[in-house]
């Protein structure tokens, strides 16, 4: 199988290009051993089956960092037949250090001059042709905008793969290239069948190896004689990025404007996808409703298995995935528009009191998503032992899975307060976790190490790349769903099925009930549906309501009431569209979960104290033990230690505060 | 004169850079090396960390970190 590898910087454009050109049927998994990406995809070429691979994006190659010690086995171990080297076309220079030590590795290559687009209009003039003939290798000019480029590129690494390659003399001063020839020489002696090729990368390497600043030197002497054919005016090429970055990072208004968009593009992840999430949990209903006449003569334990806990466990999750498509969608935008950097930019010195650099916080920032690829975010920071104390605090930054349970409660018991609620439960996720990361700091001697923060161009983001992020991540969801979520749910139904098929007398109730002592003192531990919900959460936090939703449910109706509420749930989906692209603006009621369950989760407390203690569940629920995934990224990024550490954390951390917000409340709620 | 004491839209040459050499390697790709010219862009709404264009590439770097880093104003 014939194997071409994508390589270049961060940032030049790189994925949207093996997106193109595998037509985005690549598979993502991960390099053995690290949790950096690699992006994998078969095509088929003029008849040639290639395999296409993206080596993580790079400055150098110099074997710092995980990225760059895969790229640089990976073309030490592997046989690649071409490379294709993504380029940066509006910033050259540095691009070009890596393709010099690329081209110095003596394999066929193809340069792609990415973002030509932007070369024209900020006129920059680029004499390609002049590239190609000193570095020997066909230059591209393209943009992954125009599908007429894809052709071109297809066919420019299809001819590579047919020619016969010849090796590459970098421009050498004198000494030096009377040094190399003699140095070939030898080589040429103690292997007189190797290739021309083989042997000047071997004397390349050894050249690195022997004289380091030397071979920097020639490096970057190349690169110069290359950029002799770029002229380039850089402030006019940074004129759209300075003109934005001119109000968006304003002295006075840069933080106000962040706070404002935050908060709009808050209401519409919230806003645009709640009648998305409203129709799904009507979608869920109308199939247990199905469910249930079809099933009429089974078993009432097949029925309760499938209805309430399948259907309803599962279906409760899945109806929640709006609002992550929502909300993957709104970050993977920040990201790729480039006004993500700029958060860490404005937010470093206001986190400074709390030992939160800027890149730490937008690690964090990923968590409001999942704390999965929060955790692999905090690989971004520099120094170690504040890349470990900011994983040690993703964790407590709600994720987006623990939503369904506050939805679900809010609803329950703060109807038409919903907002508040998530704002108090946001902002003690916020406060816990600058508190902790205070504490934490206190111990450290140089609060803030060095941090080297890259700005780049403000790019429009292009919708594929975007969209493939989204589904991706709502993939992730849906398959997390469909499985572990999945078991989870089947386990707890059978435990608060048998053995009567009561819930109120089945193991579940048992357990709650014995569990339910510890549980009292933080105020609901008189609920053992609620006590017996918290061991799902540790495989998803969803669980907790795919748990209680499969509690609570009704029984088959009549089968004219099934008609109507077939038509009911048709006529709903274009009116939740329409109130989702029009209505997000307003303050729309919160996506309304399953009244049914709704109603009978509310009764679970009537006394006065009632919504304290939904609160205080609520609380418990946001800082308890991180569900597995992220257990296992914490393990897989850090060690077994600071996994043991978070799940100590995050027992103690729970029940301390909750603790707290119940008797303290109680204590209020008797004096006045 | 240092870094960290360039105006907003003045630029130098870098003269010496005392950082850790973790620190410099990074740097190298993003072409803040010795002889290289820099630009001052702007502060930080709290003063902290600030804005330099190099190149073709615009980096933030913390006033601590560009007190290491000397220069040199370009006499016209």
């Amino acid at each position: 199988m014939i194997t071409v590898a994508f390589v270049g910087n961060p940032n030049s454009g790189k994925t949207a290009w093996i997106n193109a050109l595998s037509h985005a049927g690549f598979q993502v998994g991960n390099w053995p051993g690290v949790t950096v990406e690699k992006r994998e995809a078969e095509v088929c070429w003029q008849q040639i089956r290639i395999r296409l691979i993206d080596l993580p994006g790079i400055y150098d190659l110099n074997e710092t960092g995980n990225e760059e010690r895969i790229t640089v086995n990976f073309l030490r171990q592997e046989r690649v037949d071409c490379l294709i080297n993504v380029l940066d076309a509006t910033n050259l220079r540095r691009a070009l250090l890596l393709t010099m030590k690329l081209r110095l590795l003596q394999i066929p290559m193809v340069l792609l001059l990415n973002f030509y687009d932007e070369v024209v209009r900020g006129g920059m003039d680029i004499n390609a042709a002049a590239i190609a003939e000193k570095l020997r290798c066909p230059v591209l000019c393209v943009s992954a905008l125009r599908q007429s480029d894809f052709q071109r590129v297809k066919a420019c690494v299809v001819q590579q793969l047919h020619s016969r390659f010849e090796g590459y003399w970098p421009l050498l001063p004198e000494p030096l290239q009377t040094q190399w020839h003699e140095h070939l020489r030898l080589l040429q002696l103690a292997s007189p069948f190797a290739r021309e090729s083989e042997l000047l990368a071997q004397a390349c390497r050894q050249f690195q190896h022997e004289q380091p600043q030397q071979f920097q030197q020639m490096i970057w002497e190349n690169v110069d004689s290359l950029m002799r054919h770029v002229r380039q005016d850089p402030h006019r090429t940074l004129a759209k990025t300075s003109r934005i970055d001119a109000v968006l990072l304003h002295r006075v208004w840069g933080l106000p404007l962040m706070l404002g968009m935050s908060l709009l593009l808050m209401m519409w992840i919230y806003n645009g996808s709640a009648p998305y999430v409203s129709w799904l949990n009507q979608l869920t209903l109308w199939l247990q409703q199905g469910l249930r006449i079809l099933l009429q003569s089974a078993s009432d334990t097949l029925v309760s298995l499938l209805c309430e806990g399948v259907v309803g466990g599962v279906g409760g999750v899945l109806s929640f995935v709006p609002l992550m498509a929502f909300l993957y969608f709104a970050l993977a935008v920040l990201e790729e528009s480039g006004y993500l950097a700029r958060i860490a930019f404005l937010m470093d010195r206001l986190m400074k009191p709390f030992g939160i650099s800027g890149r730490a916080f937008v690690a964090l920032l990923l968590g409001l998503g999942c704390n999965v690829p929060a955790i692999m975010a905090t690989r971004m920071i520099e120094e170690p032992r504040h890349r470990r104390k900011t994983a040690l605090i993703v964790p407590l930054i709600s994720c987006g899975a623990r939503l369904p349970v506050y939805l679900l409660f809010a609803a329950a018991f703060f109807p038409g307060q919903g907002a508040w609620v998530l704002f108090a439960l946001y902002g003690l996720s916020l406060s816990g976790a600058l508190t902790l990361s205070m504490i934490l700091t206190r111990h450290d001697h140089d609060p803030q190490p060095w941090m080297l923060l890259e700005l780049p161009v403000y790019r429009r983001p292009v919708l594929n790349v975007v969209l493939n992020k989204v589904r991706r991540q709502v993939g992730h969801y849906l398959r997390k769903s469909l499985t572990v979520v999945l078991l989870a749910m089947t386990v707890l139904w059978g435990f608060a099925w048998f053995p009567s098929g009561d819930p109120a007398t089945s193991y579940a109730a048992q357990f709650g009930q014995h569990a339910a002592v510890i549980f009292r003192p933080l105020g609901f531990g008189e609920s053992w549906q609620l006590v017996a919900s918290l061991p799902g959460s540790l495989a998803a936090k969803e669980t907790v309501v795919g748990f209680l939703s499969s509690l609570f449910s009704g029984e088959a109706p009549a089968p004219e009431d099934f008609a109507r509420q077939t038509e009911t749930l048709i006529a709903a989906f274009p009116q939740a569209v329409a109130q989702s692209l029009l209505g997000w603006l307003t303050p729309a009621p919160p996506a309304q979960p399953d009244p049914v369950v709704t109603r009978q989760l509310a009764v679970l407390f009537p006394d006065p104290l009632g919504k304290l203690r939904a609160f205080c569940f609520l609380v418990y629920c946001l800082f308890s033990v991180p569900c597995v995934m992220t257990l296992n990224a914490l393990r897989q990024e850090y060690g077994i230690g600071l996994m043991l550490q978070s799940i100590v954390l995050m027992v103690l951390l729970p029940y301390g505060i909750s603790l707290l917000i119940f008797q303290l409340g109680r204590l209020l709620f008797l004096v006045l | 004169m240092k870094l960290n004491e360039l105006k907003p839209g003045q630029s130098a040459m870098i003269t010496r850079i005392s950082l850790p050499s973790a620190l410099k390697k990074r740097l190298e790709p993003l072409e803040l090396r010795i002889g290289a010219e820099i630009e001052m862009i702007r502060v930080a709404p709290l003063g902290d960390p600030a804005e330099y264009r190099c190149g073709g590439s615009l980096i933030v770097l913390r006033r601590a970190d560009a007190r290491q880093i000397e220069v040199a104003v370009q006499k016209r």
